[in-house]
Protein backbone atom coordinates (compact mmCIF):
# COMPACT_ATOMS: atom_id res chain seq x y z
CA UNK A 1 0.00 0.00 0.00
CA UNK A 2 1.14 3.52 -0.75
CA UNK A 3 2.10 5.36 2.44
CA UNK A 4 1.65 8.99 3.32
CA UNK A 5 3.63 10.38 6.25
CA UNK A 6 3.70 13.91 7.61
CA UNK A 7 6.37 15.06 10.03
CA UNK A 8 5.44 18.16 11.98
CA UNK A 9 6.80 20.05 14.94
CA UNK A 10 8.62 23.23 15.89
CA UNK A 11 11.95 24.21 14.33
CA UNK A 12 14.68 21.99 15.70
CA UNK A 13 12.38 19.08 16.54
CA UNK A 14 14.19 16.83 14.09
CA UNK A 15 11.39 16.39 11.56
CA UNK A 16 13.74 16.57 8.58
CA UNK A 17 16.06 13.96 10.07
CA UNK A 18 13.20 11.60 10.87
CA UNK A 19 11.64 12.11 7.43
CA UNK A 20 14.98 11.10 5.90
CA UNK A 21 15.10 7.99 8.10
CA UNK A 22 11.58 7.12 6.98
CA UNK A 23 12.57 7.53 3.33
CA UNK A 24 15.59 5.24 3.78
CA UNK A 25 13.48 2.69 5.56
CA UNK A 26 10.80 2.61 2.86
CA UNK A 27 13.45 2.45 0.14
CA UNK A 28 14.96 -0.62 1.78
CA UNK A 29 11.65 -2.35 2.44
CA UNK A 30 9.69 -1.56 -0.70
CA UNK A 31 12.35 -0.80 -3.32
CA UNK A 32 9.82 -1.15 -6.15
CA UNK A 33 7.79 1.85 -4.94
CA UNK A 34 9.23 5.30 -5.64
CA UNK A 35 9.33 7.90 -2.88
CA UNK A 36 8.50 11.57 -3.17
CA UNK A 37 9.69 13.89 -0.42
CA UNK A 38 8.24 17.31 0.13
CA UNK A 39 10.36 19.53 2.37
CA UNK A 40 8.62 22.80 3.01
CA UNK A 41 11.68 24.53 4.47
CA UNK A 42 13.74 23.48 1.47
CA UNK A 43 11.14 24.82 -0.97
CA UNK A 44 11.21 28.21 0.73
CA UNK A 45 15.01 28.33 0.87
CA UNK A 46 15.06 27.56 -2.84
CA UNK A 47 12.80 30.47 -3.79
CA UNK A 48 14.59 32.87 -1.43
CA UNK A 49 17.73 32.09 -3.42
CA UNK A 50 16.13 33.31 -6.66
CA UNK A 51 17.16 36.83 -7.45
CA UNK A 52 15.14 39.44 -9.24
CA UNK A 53 11.69 38.08 -8.44
CA UNK A 54 9.53 40.76 -6.83
CA UNK A 55 7.45 38.28 -4.81
CA UNK A 56 10.25 36.06 -3.58
CA UNK A 57 12.20 39.10 -2.48
CA UNK A 58 9.20 40.21 -0.45
CA UNK A 59 8.95 36.72 1.00
CA UNK A 60 12.60 36.79 1.97
CA UNK A 61 12.21 40.19 3.61
CA UNK A 62 9.35 38.75 5.66
CA UNK A 63 11.54 35.89 6.81
CA UNK A 64 14.30 38.30 7.76
CA UNK A 65 11.87 40.24 9.90
CA UNK A 66 10.78 37.00 11.52
CA UNK A 67 7.23 37.29 10.18
CA UNK A 68 5.08 34.41 8.99
CA UNK A 69 4.94 33.57 5.30
CA UNK A 70 1.55 34.22 3.67
CA UNK A 71 -0.80 31.26 3.28
CA UNK A 72 -1.07 31.55 -0.48
CA UNK A 73 2.68 31.12 -0.97
CA UNK A 74 2.84 28.11 1.32
CA UNK A 75 -0.06 26.51 -0.52
CA UNK A 76 1.46 27.43 -3.87
CA UNK A 77 4.74 25.71 -3.03
CA UNK A 78 3.31 22.41 -1.85
CA UNK A 79 0.59 22.41 -4.50
CA UNK A 80 3.15 22.95 -7.22
CA UNK A 81 5.04 19.96 -5.86
CA UNK A 82 1.89 17.82 -5.87
CA UNK A 83 0.81 18.86 -9.35
CA UNK A 84 4.22 18.19 -10.84
CA UNK A 85 5.49 15.21 -8.88
CA UNK A 86 2.54 12.98 -8.11
CA UNK A 87 2.04 9.95 -10.35
CA UNK A 88 -0.28 7.96 -8.12
CA UNK A 89 2.30 5.22 -7.61
CA UNK A 90 4.51 6.62 -4.86
CA UNK A 91 5.02 6.82 -1.13
CA UNK A 92 4.75 10.40 0.03
CA UNK A 93 6.78 11.93 2.85
CA UNK A 94 6.12 15.53 3.86
CA UNK A 95 7.87 17.60 6.45
CA UNK A 96 7.13 21.12 7.59
CA UNK A 97 3.68 21.47 6.01
CA UNK A 98 0.92 22.30 6.69
CA UNK A 99 1.75 25.22 8.92
CA UNK A 100 -1.68 26.69 9.51
CA UNK A 101 -5.29 25.66 9.76
CA UNK A 102 -6.19 26.92 6.29
CA UNK A 103 -3.18 25.10 4.92
CA UNK A 104 -4.32 21.88 6.65
CA UNK A 105 -7.86 22.15 5.28
CA UNK A 106 -6.53 22.61 1.77
CA UNK A 107 -4.08 19.74 2.10
CA UNK A 108 -6.94 17.56 3.30
CA UNK A 109 -8.62 18.43 -0.01
CA UNK A 110 -5.45 17.44 -1.85
CA UNK A 111 -5.26 14.10 -0.04
CA UNK A 112 -8.84 13.40 -1.11
CA UNK A 113 -8.07 14.39 -4.69
CA UNK A 114 -5.01 12.08 -4.86
CA UNK A 115 -6.87 9.38 -2.90
CA UNK A 116 -4.14 9.10 -0.28
CA UNK A 117 -5.43 6.62 2.26
CA UNK A 118 -4.90 7.01 5.96
CA UNK A 119 -2.08 9.55 6.14
CA UNK A 120 -0.04 9.28 9.35
CA UNK A 121 0.83 12.52 11.14
CA UNK A 122 3.89 12.42 13.39
CA UNK A 123 3.87 15.35 15.75
CA UNK A 124 7.39 15.48 17.13
CA UNK A 125 7.04 17.28 20.41
CA UNK A 126 10.13 18.78 22.08
CA UNK A 127 10.92 21.28 24.82
CA UNK A 128 11.56 24.83 23.73
CA UNK A 129 14.96 24.96 25.35
CA UNK A 130 16.08 21.82 23.53
CA UNK A 131 14.76 23.28 20.29
CA UNK A 132 16.71 26.49 20.78
CA UNK A 133 19.94 24.64 21.50
CA UNK A 134 19.55 22.53 18.36
CA UNK A 135 18.72 25.49 16.16
CA UNK A 136 21.78 27.31 17.41
CA UNK A 137 23.99 24.31 16.71
CA UNK A 138 22.70 23.72 13.18
CA UNK A 139 22.84 27.37 12.16
CA UNK A 140 26.60 26.89 12.30
CA UNK A 141 26.71 23.39 10.77
CA UNK A 142 24.24 23.88 7.96
CA UNK A 143 23.57 26.72 5.64
CA UNK A 144 20.09 27.60 6.85
CA UNK A 145 19.47 31.25 6.33
CA UNK A 146 16.42 31.44 8.59
CA UNK A 147 18.34 29.96 11.54
CA UNK A 148 21.00 32.63 11.45
CA UNK A 149 18.56 35.20 12.82
CA UNK A 150 18.88 34.11 16.40
CA UNK A 151 16.72 36.81 17.94
CA UNK A 152 13.80 35.57 15.88
CA UNK A 153 13.86 31.99 17.06
CA UNK A 154 11.59 32.67 20.03
CA UNK A 155 9.11 34.31 17.73
CA UNK A 156 9.07 31.29 15.41
CA UNK A 157 8.51 28.98 18.33
CA UNK A 158 5.66 31.17 19.52
CA UNK A 159 4.00 31.07 16.11
CA UNK A 160 4.09 27.37 16.09
CA UNK A 161 1.84 27.44 19.12
CA UNK A 162 -0.52 29.97 17.60
CA UNK A 163 -0.68 28.94 13.96
CA UNK A 164 0.64 25.42 13.47
CA UNK A 165 -0.95 23.79 16.49
CA UNK A 166 -4.50 24.31 15.13
CA UNK A 167 -3.36 22.55 11.94
CA UNK A 168 -2.17 19.59 14.01
CA UNK A 169 -5.44 19.47 15.94
CA UNK A 170 -7.33 19.48 12.65
CA UNK A 171 -5.75 16.16 11.69
CA UNK A 172 -5.92 14.74 15.19
CA UNK A 173 -9.68 15.23 15.31
CA UNK A 174 -10.45 14.05 11.80
CA UNK A 175 -11.40 10.58 10.68
CA UNK A 176 -9.16 8.94 8.11
CA UNK A 177 -5.90 10.09 9.71
CA UNK A 178 -3.59 8.49 12.23
CA UNK A 179 -2.18 11.06 14.61
CA UNK A 180 0.86 10.12 16.68
CA UNK A 181 2.59 12.28 19.24
CA UNK A 182 6.29 11.46 19.46
CA UNK A 183 8.58 12.52 22.29
CA UNK A 184 11.34 14.23 20.35
CA UNK A 185 13.66 15.17 23.19
CA UNK A 186 15.92 12.10 23.00
CA UNK A 187 18.61 11.15 20.51
CA UNK A 188 17.63 10.71 16.88
CA UNK A 189 17.80 6.94 17.32
CA UNK A 190 15.49 7.08 20.33
CA UNK A 191 13.03 9.18 18.39
CA UNK A 192 13.22 6.92 15.36
CA UNK A 193 12.46 3.86 17.49
CA UNK A 194 9.08 5.43 18.33
CA UNK A 195 8.32 6.18 14.69
CA UNK A 196 9.48 3.00 13.00
CA UNK A 197 6.64 0.72 14.21
CA UNK A 198 4.16 2.89 12.24
CA UNK A 199 6.00 2.41 8.98
CA UNK A 200 5.57 -1.32 8.79
CA UNK B 1 12.18 51.70 -4.07
CA UNK B 2 9.17 49.55 -4.36
CA UNK B 3 6.00 50.45 -6.15
CA UNK B 4 2.76 49.40 -4.49
CA UNK B 5 0.06 47.54 -6.40
CA UNK B 6 -2.30 50.21 -7.75
CA UNK B 7 -5.55 48.37 -7.26
CA UNK B 8 -7.01 44.90 -7.27
CA UNK B 9 -10.40 43.95 -8.74
CA UNK B 10 -11.97 40.61 -7.98
CA UNK B 11 -14.91 39.72 -10.21
CA UNK B 12 -17.35 37.22 -8.79
CA UNK B 13 -20.48 35.94 -10.48
CA UNK B 14 -22.00 32.81 -11.90
CA UNK B 15 -21.11 31.74 -15.44
CA UNK B 16 -23.04 33.96 -17.77
CA UNK B 17 -22.90 36.93 -15.41
CA UNK B 18 -20.64 38.80 -17.82
CA UNK B 19 -17.46 38.92 -15.76
CA UNK B 20 -15.11 38.70 -18.72
CA UNK B 21 -16.92 41.41 -20.68
CA UNK B 22 -17.08 43.72 -17.69
CA UNK B 23 -13.39 43.28 -16.93
CA UNK B 24 -12.54 44.29 -20.51
CA UNK B 25 -14.75 47.35 -20.25
CA UNK B 26 -13.27 48.38 -16.93
CA UNK B 27 -9.77 47.89 -18.29
CA UNK B 28 -10.50 50.18 -21.23
CA UNK B 29 -11.83 52.80 -18.86
CA UNK B 30 -8.72 52.59 -16.67
CA UNK B 31 -6.43 52.74 -19.71
CA UNK B 32 -8.03 56.02 -20.77
CA UNK B 33 -7.10 57.63 -17.48
CA UNK B 34 -3.86 55.81 -16.78
CA UNK B 35 -2.41 54.41 -20.01
CA UNK B 36 1.07 53.59 -18.74
CA UNK B 37 0.29 51.22 -15.89
CA UNK B 38 0.44 47.49 -16.53
CA UNK B 39 -2.54 45.22 -16.01
CA UNK B 40 -2.31 41.72 -14.62
CA UNK B 41 -5.31 39.52 -15.42
CA UNK B 42 -6.07 36.02 -14.35
CA UNK B 43 -8.91 33.84 -15.63
CA UNK B 44 -9.23 30.77 -13.45
CA UNK B 45 -11.56 29.02 -15.91
CA UNK B 46 -9.10 29.37 -18.80
CA UNK B 47 -6.26 28.06 -16.69
CA UNK B 48 -8.28 24.98 -15.74
CA UNK B 49 -9.22 24.39 -19.38
CA UNK B 50 -5.52 24.41 -20.32
CA UNK B 51 -4.56 22.32 -17.34
CA UNK B 52 -6.84 19.39 -18.18
CA UNK B 53 -5.12 19.10 -21.59
CA UNK B 54 -1.76 18.42 -19.95
CA UNK B 55 -0.34 14.89 -20.00
CA UNK B 56 0.03 14.57 -16.23
CA UNK B 57 -1.52 12.37 -13.59
CA UNK B 58 -3.08 15.39 -11.88
CA UNK B 59 -4.65 16.58 -15.13
CA UNK B 60 -6.08 13.11 -15.62
CA UNK B 61 -7.69 13.27 -12.18
CA UNK B 62 -9.18 16.66 -12.98
CA UNK B 63 -10.49 15.47 -16.35
CA UNK B 64 -12.32 12.73 -14.51
CA UNK B 65 -13.82 15.24 -12.08
CA UNK B 66 -15.02 17.31 -15.04
CA UNK B 67 -16.60 14.29 -16.72
CA UNK B 68 -18.42 13.39 -13.54
CA UNK B 69 -19.57 16.99 -13.13
CA UNK B 70 -17.70 17.35 -9.83
CA UNK B 71 -15.88 20.32 -8.34
CA UNK B 72 -12.15 20.88 -8.65
CA UNK B 73 -10.33 21.16 -5.31
CA UNK B 74 -9.45 24.62 -4.01
CA UNK B 75 -5.73 23.95 -3.67
CA UNK B 76 -5.35 23.75 -7.45
CA UNK B 77 -7.08 27.04 -8.12
CA UNK B 78 -4.92 28.69 -5.44
CA UNK B 79 -1.77 27.21 -6.98
CA UNK B 80 -2.79 28.56 -10.39
CA UNK B 81 -3.39 32.19 -9.49
CA UNK B 82 -0.54 32.24 -6.98
CA UNK B 83 1.96 31.02 -9.55
CA UNK B 84 0.73 33.48 -12.14
CA UNK B 85 0.99 36.38 -9.70
CA UNK B 86 4.39 35.34 -8.36
CA UNK B 87 5.81 34.81 -11.86
CA UNK B 88 4.52 38.02 -13.35
CA UNK B 89 4.14 40.77 -10.79
CA UNK B 90 6.74 43.52 -10.84
CA UNK B 91 4.95 45.95 -8.56
CA UNK B 92 2.73 48.88 -9.50
CA UNK B 93 0.11 47.00 -11.55
CA UNK B 94 -3.67 46.84 -11.62
CA UNK B 95 -4.83 43.32 -10.82
CA UNK B 96 -7.96 41.62 -12.19
CA UNK B 97 -9.25 38.23 -11.11
CA UNK B 98 -12.00 36.46 -13.00
CA UNK B 99 -13.51 33.28 -11.60
CA UNK B 100 -11.74 33.16 -8.25
CA UNK B 101 -12.34 32.72 -5.41
CA UNK B 102 -14.82 29.88 -5.77
CA UNK B 103 -14.80 28.78 -2.14
CA UNK B 104 -14.28 30.17 1.34
CA UNK B 105 -10.80 28.68 1.66
CA UNK B 106 -9.81 30.16 -1.68
CA UNK B 107 -11.07 33.55 -0.46
CA UNK B 108 -8.92 33.26 2.67
CA UNK B 109 -5.85 32.39 0.61
CA UNK B 110 -6.53 35.37 -1.66
CA UNK B 111 -6.83 37.58 1.40
CA UNK B 112 -3.29 36.55 2.38
CA UNK B 113 -2.11 37.54 -1.09
CA UNK B 114 -3.58 41.05 -0.97
CA UNK B 115 -2.10 41.70 2.45
CA UNK B 116 1.28 40.31 1.41
CA UNK B 117 1.51 42.79 -1.47
CA UNK B 118 0.08 45.61 0.61
CA UNK B 119 -2.90 46.15 -1.69
CA UNK B 120 -5.09 48.92 -0.31
CA UNK B 121 -8.76 48.04 -0.07
CA UNK B 122 -9.21 45.45 -2.84
CA UNK B 123 -12.44 45.88 -4.83
CA UNK B 124 -14.78 42.90 -4.77
CA UNK B 125 -17.22 43.17 -7.64
CA UNK B 126 -20.19 40.83 -7.37
CA UNK B 127 -22.28 40.60 -10.53
CA UNK B 128 -25.66 39.41 -9.32
CA UNK B 129 -27.60 37.67 -12.03
CA UNK B 130 -30.93 35.95 -11.45
CA UNK B 131 -30.96 32.19 -12.08
CA UNK B 132 -33.44 32.79 -14.91
CA UNK B 133 -31.23 35.30 -16.71
CA UNK B 134 -28.07 33.23 -16.09
CA UNK B 135 -29.77 30.18 -17.60
CA UNK B 136 -30.96 32.17 -20.60
CA UNK B 137 -27.46 33.52 -21.30
CA UNK B 138 -25.73 30.18 -20.87
CA UNK B 139 -28.21 28.45 -23.18
CA UNK B 140 -27.75 31.22 -25.74
CA UNK B 141 -23.96 30.87 -25.97
CA UNK B 142 -24.39 27.22 -26.93
CA UNK B 143 -21.27 25.75 -25.31
CA UNK B 144 -21.18 21.95 -25.16
CA UNK B 145 -21.04 21.88 -21.37
CA UNK B 146 -24.06 24.19 -21.05
CA UNK B 147 -26.81 21.61 -20.70
CA UNK B 148 -29.84 22.50 -18.64
CA UNK B 149 -28.87 20.05 -15.92
CA UNK B 150 -25.28 21.30 -15.77
CA UNK B 151 -26.50 24.88 -15.48
CA UNK B 152 -28.80 23.99 -12.58
CA UNK B 153 -25.89 22.33 -10.84
CA UNK B 154 -23.66 25.36 -11.36
CA UNK B 155 -26.27 27.65 -9.83
CA UNK B 156 -26.66 25.37 -6.79
CA UNK B 157 -22.89 25.15 -6.38
CA UNK B 158 -22.57 28.93 -6.57
CA UNK B 159 -25.07 29.32 -3.73
CA UNK B 160 -23.33 26.71 -1.60
CA UNK B 161 -19.62 27.50 -2.13
CA UNK B 162 -19.22 30.94 -3.65
CA UNK B 163 -21.72 32.87 -1.53
CA UNK B 164 -19.74 32.09 1.69
CA UNK B 165 -16.65 33.52 -0.02
CA UNK B 166 -18.58 36.72 -0.75
CA UNK B 167 -19.79 36.88 2.86
CA UNK B 168 -16.21 36.54 4.04
CA UNK B 169 -15.15 39.64 2.10
CA UNK B 170 -18.29 41.49 3.14
CA UNK B 171 -17.58 40.98 6.82
CA UNK B 172 -14.14 42.58 6.56
CA UNK B 173 -13.96 46.39 6.11
CA UNK B 174 -10.57 45.91 4.42
CA UNK B 175 -12.56 45.14 1.29
CA UNK B 176 -14.52 47.54 -0.85
CA UNK B 177 -17.70 45.71 -1.93
CA UNK B 178 -19.62 46.45 -5.12
CA UNK B 179 -22.81 44.50 -5.60
CA UNK B 180 -24.04 45.16 -9.09
CA UNK B 181 -27.30 44.15 -10.74
CA UNK B 182 -25.98 42.01 -13.58
CA UNK B 183 -29.35 41.33 -15.22
CA UNK B 184 -29.14 44.64 -17.07
CA UNK B 185 -27.45 45.09 -20.44
CA UNK B 186 -23.67 45.39 -20.78
CA UNK B 187 -23.56 49.20 -20.90
CA UNK B 188 -25.83 49.65 -17.90
CA UNK B 189 -23.83 47.18 -15.84
CA UNK B 190 -20.58 48.88 -16.81
CA UNK B 191 -22.00 52.27 -15.90
CA UNK B 192 -23.20 51.06 -12.50
CA UNK B 193 -19.87 49.40 -11.84
CA UNK B 194 -17.80 52.46 -12.70
CA UNK B 195 -19.95 54.70 -10.54
CA UNK B 196 -19.71 52.31 -7.61
CA UNK B 197 -15.96 51.89 -7.97
CA UNK B 198 -15.38 55.64 -8.11
CA UNK B 199 -17.85 56.59 -5.38
CA UNK B 200 -17.06 53.99 -2.80
CA UNK B 201 -13.35 54.09 -3.20
CA UNK B 202 -12.96 57.79 -2.83
CA UNK B 203 -15.80 58.33 -0.38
Amino acid sequence: MLKTFLFLGISGCGKGTQAAFAADYLKANSPEIPIRRLEMGGLFREVWGKEGNYSYERSKAIMEKGLLQPSFMQVMLWSGFFLNEMKGTEHLIIDGAPRRLLDAELMHGAFGYYKRENPVIFFIDIDRETAKKRIKARSVEQDRIEDSYEHLVDQRLQWFEEEARPALMYFRDREGYTFVRIDGNGTREEVWSQIKPYLI
Amino acid sequence: METPIKRAFVFIGISGSGKGTQISRLEEKIKEKDPDTNHFKFYTGDRFRNFVQEPTYSAELSRKINLEGGLQPSFIAIAFWSEAVVENLKGGEYLFFDGSPRSLSEAKAMDSLFRFYGVERPDIIVLNVSPKEATRRMMARGRADDTEEAIKKRIAWYERDVVPAISYFKSDPYYCMHEIDGDKDIDAVHQALVISVINKHYA
